[in-house]
């Protein structure tokens, strides 16, 4: 292995490669900071750049456009409140109220570094352990994707802010609303009211720019007053991007860190689960193993490290599943995979062992532009940080131009600007009467997957019980039953009930692993003793009532 | 400013679950061995009729209780004071409505200059030098968009009758 990576670096450590990477992570970072713009149009948009290359020099190019759109959607986010990409929705829970608060520097260093660092880690695990981890994803059937997905949607209740009521309304009226046009088994098409254009359902983005884009642009514009003004009122001179200070609080929760990560690369190595979910999931881990859940939401670096870290180690997952196995973990493998099957290439679980130069020179590209992209992003933030200075009302109106384009361009198509439009109507509506504008996302990201899993899992054996005989599917449903009960315990802290909560949790989560044979049912036993020292220990401290916080205040995301 | 009317908005959503059950039923059959198109819409509108149900009760105990609220309740607003609150955005959202509206008749280029230069000129500030700001920013934002999409990342832009 040791060879193989000194050959590939000494491939990958040529000017033309290292050039085309540079290349490749700057229009990265421009897509992914312009709303509207998607690393997977970027992706395709560099395809036909490739065709004359050679495949680790085509590759390492979208590699670049890769690492640099996942970092560079945190700009938007953290300054304007609009995620670039999907994948750094939760960036803006708290990357955008902590630059309002006058620490855009702060904000954005750590949501650059954070990239890097989770990159990095992704990027090392690609390297170490590509095989094993995507056997996991292989055990995978429809009933643990269903399963996976529900776990996903659960994260609804902590995106809910003041009103779980309104949270889950908005999140299944956000799955309701992935269920229009035709669905993915039998292409029967629904909710359409006669509309050709609604056949083909609502794409993605133009719905993700009108809920959070006009929201937030026309509530900044809401005030004569306030529209005249600029978005962040500092002097230019005095907003710095603090890099040193950036990289010593994100040092300072090494665990976070790690856990964002290890969960981007899970995730990534998932079929069909990437950045969208993992970024979220992530930010609603990090909220529940903090220790002050209820800052999350107000602009604290806690939330954009678990947000940029899970999105960046996201792509070394995914490229996990491509490399080892052949199987795309989203979109844009599948298209990087297009590129090498162009080349003659074909990856596949041989293909390390067979093309090695080439799978390693692959491996250190995407090792190689975080570098190019930390770079990049160093000097290029600058003149990012400048759009703050604009006042409001040419930021919004231009803003609002440019999100119409890049949806018109998607699919070139006036429709798409008409469903932006209509979205945009529907998100500030919905936010004037309190209603959070997060878990409507979540339901629409997650609505057509969840669907298509569950009708697999149907056609396979309509018995709902194997949902809860497969171990990996009864993990996560089980998990999915401590995520949904966990903000009522964080809402009544010092209920009796409460101090029961991790322990019971902690015993439940053993149960898949009894109903397996062999050593994994040593990890039920660890979850159960875990589970009864924890009781143990509370019922020792009857005084301690467990969750210090009443009421979770967590950002909406808008 | 929030505007407070959970009963309207659970009427509403009622309302919604009942068209919405009522297109699921016009879903054809499912195929063999399907769980079939209609399925997991309906498992929604289950889980949404209630929540929606629940928020029109919530709303309707709160509006009771604050019927039985002495004094100090805030006074309904007129139309006059509403509209003043949400003139620019309601504004903004009519301009945006224009500008899609005659994106195909006018096209891109004349759609986009008037779009950006009506939003920056209702909501920025009034004067000759600033119109004239105005007016080179959004030419600017039109031309610079033309060029990034067109040229350089050969993405096509909609087209008018009239012009680009």
């Amino acid at each position: 292995m040791l060879e193989n990576v000194l050959g590939a670096f000494v491939q990958v450590f040529q000017f033309k490669l290292l050039a085309l990477i540079t290349v490749g992570t700057l229009a990265g970072i421009v897509a992914g900071a312009i709303p509207g713009f998607t690393i997977t149009m970027a992706i395709v948009l560099t395809l036909p750049f490739t065709f004359g290359m050679s495949p680790v020099e085509g590759l390492s190019t979208m590699l670049g456009v890769f690492v640099g759109g996942f970092s560079g959607g945190l700009i938007s986010g953290t300054l304007l409140g609009i995620p670039g990409t999907p994948s750094s929705v939760a960036t803006t829970f708290d990357g955008f109220p902590l630059a309002r608060r006058g620490h855009p520097g702060l904000a954005l260093g750590v949501g650059v570094w954070s990239s890097f660092f989770g990159g990095l880690i992704g990027a090392v695990l690609l390297m170490s352990f590509a095989p094993p981890l995507a056997l996991i994803g292989l055990w995978f059937g429809p009933w643990e994707y269903f399963a996976l997905i529900v776990f996903a949607l659960t994260i609804i209740a902590s995106l809910s802010g003041e009103s779980l009521l309104k949270g889950g309304i908005a999140g299944v009226l956000g799955l309701l609303l992935a269920m229009v046009g035709e669905d993915a088994i039998t292409a029967t098409s629904r909710f359409s009211f006669g509309i050709d254009d609604l056949n083909q359902g609502f794409s993605i983005l133009p719905v993700l720019i009108g809920l959070f884009a006009f929201s937030q642009l026309l509530s900044d514009v809401e005030r004569k007053e306030g529209a005249q003004s600029a978005l962040i009122e500092a002097k230019a001179e005095t907003i710095k991007i603090e890099h040193w200070e950036a990289i010593r609080t994100i040092f300072r929760q090494p665990l976070n860190l790690i856990r964002s990560s290890l969960i981007g690369v899970f995730i990534g190595a998932l079929p069909a689960a990437g950045g969208t979910i993992s970024n979220v999931l992530s930010y609603d881990q990090s909220k529940k193993a903090s220790k002050h859940p209820e800052k999350y939401g107000t602009g604290i670096p806690d939330g954009v490290i678990a947000s940029e870290a899970a999105n960046n180690g996201t792509a070394g997952g995914a490229l996990i599943t491509m490399m080892a196995l052949g199987i795309p973990g989203d979109i844009v493998t599948a298209i990087m995979l297009g590129a090498l099957l162009i080349h003659n290439v074909v990856p596949g679980p041989t293909f390390i062992t067979e093309e090695p130069m080439l799978a390693y020179g692959i491996f250190m590209a995407f090792f190689v532009a975080h570098f190019v992209m930390i770079a990049l992003q160093a000097v290029g933030l600058r003149v990012f940080l400048k759009i703050t200075k604009i006042p409001k009302y040419v930021l919004a109106s231009t803003i609002l131009f440019f999100c119409a384009i890049g949806v018109f361009a998607l699919n070139n198509i006036v429709f798409d600007i008409w469903v932006l439009f209509g979205f945009g109507v529907l998100g500030y509506v919905m936010k004037k009467f309190g209603f959070p504008l997060a878990p409507m996302i979540i339901g629409v990201v997650l609505g057509t997957i969840a669907e298509l899993n569950l009708n697999r899992a149907y056609m396979s054996n309509p018995d709902p019980w194997v949902f809860f005989t497969r171990p990996i599917s009864l993990f996560f449903l089980i998990l999915a039953a401590i995520s949904l009960v966990f903000p009522f315990s964080q809402r009544h802290g010092a209920a009796p009930w409460v101090r029961f909560f991790l322990p019971v949790g902690l015993v439940a989560v053993s149960a898949p692993f009894w109903i397996t044979v062999g050593w994994p049912m040593a990890g039920g036993a660890l979850f159960v003793a875990a589970g009864l020292f924890v009781l143990w220990r509370r019922l020792r401290a009857p005084g301690a009532a467990l969750g210090a916080v009443t009421r979770t205040t967590i950002g909406n995301g808008e | 400013m929030r505007i407070r009317s959970d009963t309207g908005i659970g009427v509403v959503l009622l309302v919604f679950c009942g068209i919405m059950f009522l297109q699921t039923q016009e879903i054809p059959e499912p195929l063999f061995g399907s769980a079939g198109a209609a399925f997991f819409p309906t498992v929604l509108l289950v889980l949404l009729t209630p929540l929606s149900a629940a928020l029109f009760l919530h709303g309707l105990i709160g509006d009771l209780r604050a019927r039985g609220a002495p004094a100090g309740a805030p006074a309904r607003r007129s139309f006059g004071a509403w509209f003043a609150d949400y003139r620019n955005v309601i504004v903004s959202f009519l301009l945006f409505f224009l500008f899609v509206a005659l994106l195909e008749p006018i096209g891109y280029m004349l759609s986009g200059f008037l779009f950006l230069f009506a939003m920056q000129a209702f909501l920025g500030p009034r004067s000759w030098r600033k119109m004239i700001q105005h007016a080179l920013v959004s030419a600017g934002v039109v031309l610079f968009l033309w060029v990034m999409f067109r040229w350089v990342l050969v993405v096509l832009l909609p087209e008018g009758d009239i012009f680009y």
